[in-house]
């Protein structure tokens, strides 16, 4: 109990002592979200402020209103309103990716990061970063194809069963699979090459 | 009840391995035309489901309910293949059968099969035919056939059209139609595996197990027009009864297994629908309803036929929501409007599906609530009359209801005008003739017309009747005609009389002594004309209630008043369902941006969730 409470302590002081972190990553993140959304904002408001149809979305949330909205020709493509979340979400991603070597620096860290120390850290990572992402993400795309192949094909096959459950209990089993398999994979990739990365310098020491 | 015209007599083997039935059929027709006959028109309607056939050329070219047919497959072939016909008295004239394509003349369509007799039929006659046939059903397609170890007999035997306004009525099935038949007996003999568990049109007479390993069960049905039968090996059956109008109704419930849990709701809405119907419209005179949930994945949900109907749900299916309702009663609804006010599908299906869809929205109001009758689960509703309406206005400018149901544009616009359409412009009218006699009216339409064929005109003729009114012009445009609805509040505007002394003055903002000059300007966007109630709201709490005609395109209302137009709405007892867009119904003189700030946080939540999940996972 002592242990569990000291290991909760000690893990609430580092987030307390690296919160900085998460506060940007979340004001990052909103901002970026805000973007994302602004386009379909400003259409909701241009639809929706000057009725007094829409105050049915105000007590409680009348679905056919939000439907009759996005069935309006002035509401655009539903493209119009998902594309730039997504490309936004993309965006906060490659962000994060850049920025979470400067990051993990700080948490390693027992002391309080200068700025300079933790972009330093980040540009010295960066490219390391992206060679593994690069890297992960054809070796990664490869195995999830593969698996969500058997996936839809076990489905399909489940799908001849008089259980009508089993299709989709086997096609949450198998995500979860596939889910597992790739944060395993990932780590495991992560592991390996840094073994390999160890195994050279070892034989370089050795041969040099 | 009915006017007899036809009895069927039909013992059917079928097949559970292959999906075929065999039969032969005695078909003794009544000819109470008034004339001599010396043909007879017949469906088969199993003949659809060729990759040739109208019915899949249509359904392939405007989409359809079920099936796409991006690739054509073994499984989905149907055939019903008339084997032998003899006309008693007249001998075997097989060899006299040929297809006809009435209308589309597509030669390879074999929906309907026309009989040319040795000697015409004498008014008030009665002739026999002794029929065998061989049916393939299909994997389910149009809510008939096979799926997996269940199948669904719809529209499994040769029937013979209509006589109907001086000339058979035999249409051709296509993607967007459904039926049309004449009232009388059916005595159906159906053999199946012993292991199946078996429901149909009709009362179950008897059920005998033979040597075979087969058993034969029984059904006979007064006054129906059609019959279906389904088996299963695995249906769950709960049987309830109904204490009628005309006696008790014996409810015979039919589940799936993972839905087993649903039976009491299923229950639930049956005899709340019957309870409704037999007090808004009329009495339900048969003795038995089987309510079927059919296989899942089939396309075989949503189906009506005489005392025997389909639903549909899903083993998820949360409490507030409350889709197995809707079409639970939507399809027990037909047992009115079809089943006993026997519409013709093929020409008048907005009278079917559109009257039908009408009293949905009333009866599911008075069941589920007004603003709750689809959906009502944590905060989150939606009604069927906002359904209705949006199934409308997604086609809204493309046919006129009046239309032939194979002749609109699209299967959406089939679905759309007969059903959200029909089901707009009767609630539109509930708005002109007043609630109580728009009810008055249907059940004068159902009391008159039950068990008969009536036309689109003796509904329209019902309803001015009843309410005392001529509503051509309002038929003209809803039912015949295709012009779109939309009246608009163009603008709004308030300012002081003497603005010019009141610019010279330091303003006092509150001054309640300023005389301001509002102006109210309005628009009928559209082509459909209709007298509209309007209704300004000024900021002193005053609502003034003005009436336009709608002749003209615009209109304004002025007021000299000591207080400013707050709001103004067009239809503010929200009784025109037919128009197109709400939004600009209403207009406020000073925004307010908190619905689409609701709307839009929601959103800007989804986009932070998405992001943060896919970084996190990915990094």
């Amino acid at each position: 109990m002592t242990e569990n409470r000291g290991l909760l302590s000690g893990g609430w002081s580092m987030v307390t002592h690296n919160k900085r972190y998460i506060f940007w990553f979340w004001l990052l993140n909103i901002t970026l979200a805000e973007f994302g959304v602004s386009s379909f904002r400003s259409q909701a408001h241009a639809i929706l402020d000057h009725n007094t149809y829409s105050s049915r979305l105000l007590s409680g949330f009348d679905v056919g209103v939000l439907v009759d909205m996005f069935a309006r020709p002035e509401s655009g493509a539903p493209a119009a309103m998902s594309v730039p979340a997504f490309f936004f979400a993309f965006v906060f991603f490659i962000v994060m990716a850049a920025f979470l070597p400067g990051v993990f620096q700080g948490y390693a860290s027992n002391y309080r990061l200068p700025r300079d120390e933790f972009f330093r850290a980040c540009g010295r990572n960066l490219w390391r970063f992206i060679r593994l992402l690069i890297m992960a993400g054809i070796v990664m795309g490869v195995v999830a194809g593969i698996l969500f192949a058997i996936q839809g094909a076990l489905v399909k096959k489940a799908g001849d069963s008089t259980n009508e459950l089993l299709p989709f209990e086997l096609q949450m089993t198998i995500l979860a699979v596939i889910f597992l398999v790739m944060t395993i994979f990932f780590v495991v990739l992560l592991v390996l090459l840094s073994l390999v990365l160890a195994l050279m310098v070892v034989l370089l020491l050795i041969f040099c | 009840m009915s006017q007899r015209v036809v009895h069927y007599e039909i013992d059917a083997h079928y097949d559970a391995t292959k999906h075929t039935v065999d039969a032969t059929e005695v078909l003794t027709y009544h000819n109470l035309t008034g004339q001599q006959l010396d043909h007879f028109p017949f469906h088969l309607y199993q003949n659809a489901f060729q990759p040739k056939a109208t019915w899949v050329r249509e359904a392939k070219q405007q989409g359809s309910r079920d099936t796409g047919y991006d690739k054509w497959e073994d499984k989905e072939y149907g055939s019903e293949d008339m084997k032998s016909i003899e006309v008693v008295g007249q001998g075997d004239l097989t060899s006299k059968l040929n297809f006809i394509q009435p209308d589309d003349g597509n030669k390879d369509d074999k929906t309907v099969v026309d009989l040319p007799l040795s000697k015409p039929i004498a008014p008030g006659a009665y002739v026999q035919f002794k029929i065998a046939f061989h049916d393939q059903m299909p994997e389910t397609q149009a809510r008939s056939g096979w799926k997996r170890d269940f199948v669904l007999g719809g529209q499994w035997f040769p029937k013979v059209g209509v006589w109907w306004h001086g000339a058979w009525n035999c249409h051709q099935y296509h993607a967007t139609t459904e039926f049309f038949a004449d009232f009388g007996v059916y005595d159906v003999k159906i053999t199946v595996p012993q292991f199946e568990v078996v429901g149909a049109s009709g009362v179950k007479v008897s059920e005998v197990n033979n040597s075979d390993q087969t058993k034969t069960l029984t059904y006979h049905g007064d006054d129906i027009h059609d019959f279906a039968w389904t088996a299963s090996p695995r249906y769950k059956v709960k049987d309830g009864v109904f204490q009628g109008q005309m006696g008790p109704v014996q409810m015979h419930i039919m589940m799936q297994p993972a839905h087993w849990s649903q039976v009491d709701r299923h229950e639930k809405i049956l005899s709340e629908s019957l309870e409704r119907f037999q007090q808004f419209y009329g009495p339900y005179p048969y003795k038995t309803i089987t309510l079927v949930d059919p296989e899942p994945g089939s396309a075989a949900g949503g189906m009506e036929y005489p005392t025997f109907i389909t639903g549909d749900s899903s083993w998820f299916m949360p409490g507030g929501l409350y889709l197995p309702e809707v079409v639970v009663e939507h399809e027990f609804g037909h047992q009115y409007w079809y089943g006993m006010v026997a519409t013709n599908e093929f020409e008048d299906a907005w009278m079917d599906e559109g009257i039908n869809s009408y009293t949905e929205v009333k009866v599911l109001d008075s069941i589920l609530g007004q603003n709750t009758s689809i959906l009502n689960q944590a905060g989150i509703t939606m009604s069927e009359r906002e359904q209705q309406r949006l199934f409308y206005t997604s086609v809204a400018d493309l046919d006129a209801i009046a239309e032939k149901a194979y002749d609109y544009y699209s299967f959406n616009a089939y679905g759309g005008t007969t059903y959200g359409k029909t089901a707009s412009v009767l609630l539109t009218l509930e708005g002109i003739i007043g609630k109580d006699t728009m009810a008055q009216a249907m059940r004068t339409y159902f009391m008159k017309y039950r068990f008969t064929h009536p036309t689109k005109e003796d509904f329209l003729k019902t309803v001015e009747e009843v309410s005392g009114k001529d509503l051509r012009w309002y038929f003209n445009q809803a039912i015949y005609g295709t012009q779109v609805l939309d009246y608009a509040v163009l603008k709004i505007d308030s300012f002081p009389v003497n603005w010019y002394e009141e610019q010279k003055k330091a303003q006092k903002k509150d001054d309640k002594n300023t005389v301001y000059r509002s102006t109210v300007w309005l628009q009928r966007k559209g082509e459909f004309v209709m007298p509209v109630e309007v209704q300004i709201n000024f900021d002193d709490g005053e609502k003034i209630r003005e009436h336009w005609d709608g002749q003209s395109r615009w209109t304004k209302f002025s007021y000299e008043k000591k207080a400013k137009v707050e709001s103004a709405e067009v239809d503010p007892d929200h009784t025109i369902q037919l128009d197109r867009n709400n939004f600009n119904n209403s207009r406020l003189a000073e925004e307010n941006g908190k619905p689409a700030l609701k709307v839009s946080n929601y959103w800007l939540f989804c986009t932070q969730l998405l992001s943060q999940f896919a970084a996190w996972w990915a990094v």
